[in-house]
């Protein structure tokens, strides 16, 4: 009885003393994880807060100010595009809307001018919000139309006329660094937490900027790319909660594939993860076979990796090919 | 016996034009082929003897078939008359904004049937930014649109021709949110402080609101998004009910963190979605905008009965538009829709516009100068009484 007593205790306390260093750990490694982070996302800051000091410091001419702007992309692989927004009549009189863009496209730096009509940019938050708040803010994610066409986080730095005191007086315009999503989950997916954890970055308002275990889309002419989320809070945790929808056109030939943590978390024997850069890998070899084929495939390699290790978690693989109208959907294709 | 037959038979022939073959049929004895062959008389031969009990019905059978036949053919000219009637009449119909919940009534009359069920064979346009019912009304591109009752008010004012037809929303959805650590608990509380109001229509309330608790605020032009309110960049922000304070409580913040200051409270409640047509619309065929309106505010009870249903039909037509909405949102929004237009499950005014409301936004646009003179209520409403 007693000897069952400090044996209960002594489980008891261990367990205890155990699930506190967990703890301990886990806040520690996320401390250094949110710095990490922090140190990325200051650095994408500093680019438009000095074209923004620039700007301020004095009378800058279109050609300089438009080479500046294009460095800032090109010299930069964490920024997407930016601009440089003028309030009406700030760049030149008469001129309602000015406001340069560079961006990273397929063909190489684009240029173009947003600002119109359907178009009016002092309406939309990346804008407004810096000159209300007078000071640089990062945007939730968004769905950009009118910019880049693509799902990003944006941010803005206002710069201003000062007064001899360095106060704020007029704000003149907006300077905007665009991060893509797709940067931001390779940056959080590349940390790894302990064996099974992972990283994702919440706004503070509570969307979900990104998160790990994103679908593979690929069609015959670009490698698999991992799909972005349009963020949002966790399904099931806040009571009719609104969440964002977003949609894809699908060419035929487009693959999507969609898979469980038992897939990129699965341990080898020396507790090495398949990982996604392995799927990818995987992917890219025989992401033109048929959906059944890729699935197939990618489960032997699963297996293979694993070396008889024991499963670390569900897997649950779906590959889905947007065919023709036409096509034999039990094909297999 | 003779006699009678006679004059039964003048009178079934006359009304046996079409029913004679069956009618002969059923004449084994009295002279069934003289019937047939001729409608003016009914030559009856004396000597045939017949059993009165199978005369009288024979009678019965052949002034029921003669019954029949009447009234077969009575039908057929009703079908007629009644089809020539309801061949369906176009109409168009633009909703104020984007397809939601807040349209919700007409997407599912719609879907249900009930315009054709009333004669009318109607579009439903999709309303968004950039689309003012107000000009598609009066370029000919829609019969029917809705619109606020403050924005109708100085249209006819102006001297737009302009009716309000039913006054489907009767309380206003607009409101002042404003979170409590910014230390505004009560209107007093709002003086000096920043606050985001849209702009148009959605002006005059807060004004009105401010000059009633002699306020003064910094006001910060909002567009169409929460996030000013969210990230600090203003301490309070005018919102919709059914709307934008849904996206406030799914941002994070509780209610309870919340001051919420509801206009239709403090004495400034402004009706807000009507029904409105061309005046020379109304006057061509009022009939048709009667119809309009009852089919659209059946649409609305059968919403509130089916909130499901309706959410499924509202989802479908936000999802073609491309709204990026979900049905948590449109559940809520449907709710509220629901207390705005019938108040207390009030149904007894549905659909009309009361003078003392028309009277109390037309007095407030008139003090802040947005008309020169308030139009007759009985020229500007032309709905339900």
């Amino acid at each position: 009885m007693v000897f069952a007593m400090a044996l209960a205790y002594s489980y008891s306390y261990s367990r205890t003393i155990i699930l506190d260093e967990a703890e301990k750990n886990a806040r520690n490694l996320t401390l250094s994880v949110a710095r990490r982070i922090e140190q990325e996302f200051r650095a994408v800051e500093k680019l438009p807060e000095h074209l923004c000091a620039f700007l301020e410091a004095g009378p800058c001419d279109k050609d300089t100010m438009l080479r500046l702007v294009r460095r800032l992309v090109e010299e930069n692989r964490e920024v997407f595009g930016s601009a440089v927004a003028f309030e009406p009549n700030s760049f030149q009189p008469g001129m309602h809307w000015y406001a340069p863009y560079y961006f990273k496209s397929k063909s190489g730096i684009t240029f173009e001018q947003i600002g119109s009509d359907s178009y009016d940019y002092f309406t939309k938050d990346w804008y407004h919000l810096p000159k209300v708040l007078k000071a640089p803010v990062w945007m939730d994610p968004y769905f950009d139309e009118g910019g880049g066409g693509i799902i990003m986080t944006t941010y803005s730095c206002p710069f201003f006329e000062r007064g001899r005191d360095g106060a704020p007086v007029n704000a003149r315009g907006i300077v905007t660094a665009d991060v893509s999503l797709e940067w931001l989950s390779n940056l959080v997916r590349s940390i790894q937490v302990g064996r099974t954890g992972y990283c994702f970055i919440i706004s503070n308002t509570g969307t979900f900027v990104t998160h790990h275990n994103p679908p593979l889309l690929w069609d015959s002419t670009c490698t698999p790319s991992f799909l972005g989320p349009p963020g949002g809070p966790l399904l099931g945790i806040i009571e009719d909660a609104t969440f964002k929808m977003d949609r894809l056109t699908f060419s035929p030939g487009t693959v999507l594939l969609a898979y469980t943590d038992g897939v990129t978390e699965a341990f080898d024997l020396e507790g090495k993860l398949f990982s996604e850069e392995r799927l990818r890998e995987v992917i890219t070899s025989v992401g033109q076979k048929t959906v059944k084929e890729i699935t197939e495939v990618l489960l032997e390699k699963i297996d293979s990796f694993r070396k008889g290790a024991a499963q670390s978690d569900d897997i649950t693989i779906m590959a889905l090919r947007f065919g023709s109208l036409t096509s034999n959907l039990t094909s297999g294709k | 016996m003779r006699k009678f037959l006679i004059q039964h038979g003048a009178n079934q022939q006359a009304g046996l034009a079409i029913g004679i073959g069956h009618t002969a049929e059923h004449y084994p004895l009295c002279g069934a082929r003289d019937i047939t062959r001729s409608s003016a008389s009914f030559p009856l031969q004396s000597d045939m003897k017949a059993d009165p009990s199978l005369i009288t019905k024979a009678l019965r059978r052949h002034i029921n078939e003669t019954v029949i036949v009447v009234l077969f053919l009575v039908f057929l000219q009703t079908v007629s008359a009644v089809q020539a009637e309801t061949v369906l009449k176009k109409a168009s119909f633009a909703p104020q904004w984007l397809p939601q919940a807040q349209f919700a009534g007409y997407m599912v009359a719609l879907e249900k049937g009930f315009y054709r069920e009333v004669g009318l064979d109607l579009t439903l346009m999709v309303g968004g930014p950039g689309k003012p019912p107000f000009v598609l009304l009066e370029s000919g591109e829609a019969t029917f649109c809705t619109d606020w009752l403050s924005n109708g008010i100085e249209k006819r004012a102006s001297g737009h021709r302009v009716v309000n037809l039913a006054q489907v929303v009767q309380r206003s959805a607009l409101m002042l949110v404003a979170k409590k650590k910014s230390g505004i608990e009560h209107p007093q509380d709002l003086n000096g402080k920043n606050v985001g109001l849209w702009a148009g229509q959605f002006y005059l309330q807060p004004m009105a609101f401010f000059r009633k608790y002699d306020i003064k605020v910094n006001i910060i032009p909002n567009y169409s998004s929460v996030s000013i309110f969210l990230k600090g960049g203003v301490d309070a922000m005018s919102a919709m009910w059914y709307n934008e304070y849904h996206t406030i409580l799914n941002s994070g913040l509780n209610s309870d963190d919340l001051s919420l200051f509801f206009f239709s409270r403090v004495g400034l409640n402004f009706p807000e979605d009507g029904i409105y047509c061309l005046e020379e619309t109304f006057r061509a065929d009022p009939g048709l905008c009667e119809r309009f309106v009852r089919a659209s505010l059946e649409g609305w009870l059968y919403a509130f009965d089916n909130q499901e249903e309706a959410i499924r039909i509202v989802m479908k037509h936000a999802e073609a538009a491309h709204t990026g909405t979900n049905k948590a949102h449109q559940r809520w929004m449907l709710a509220r829709m629901k207390d705005l237009i019938i108040p207390d499950e009030d149904k007894s005014n549905l659909g009309k516009l009361e003078p003392a409301d028309y009277a109390l936004v037309a007095d407030i646009l008139k003090d802040f100068r947005l008309i020169d003179a308030i139009p007759q209520f009985e020229d500007f409403y032309r709905g339900p009484r």
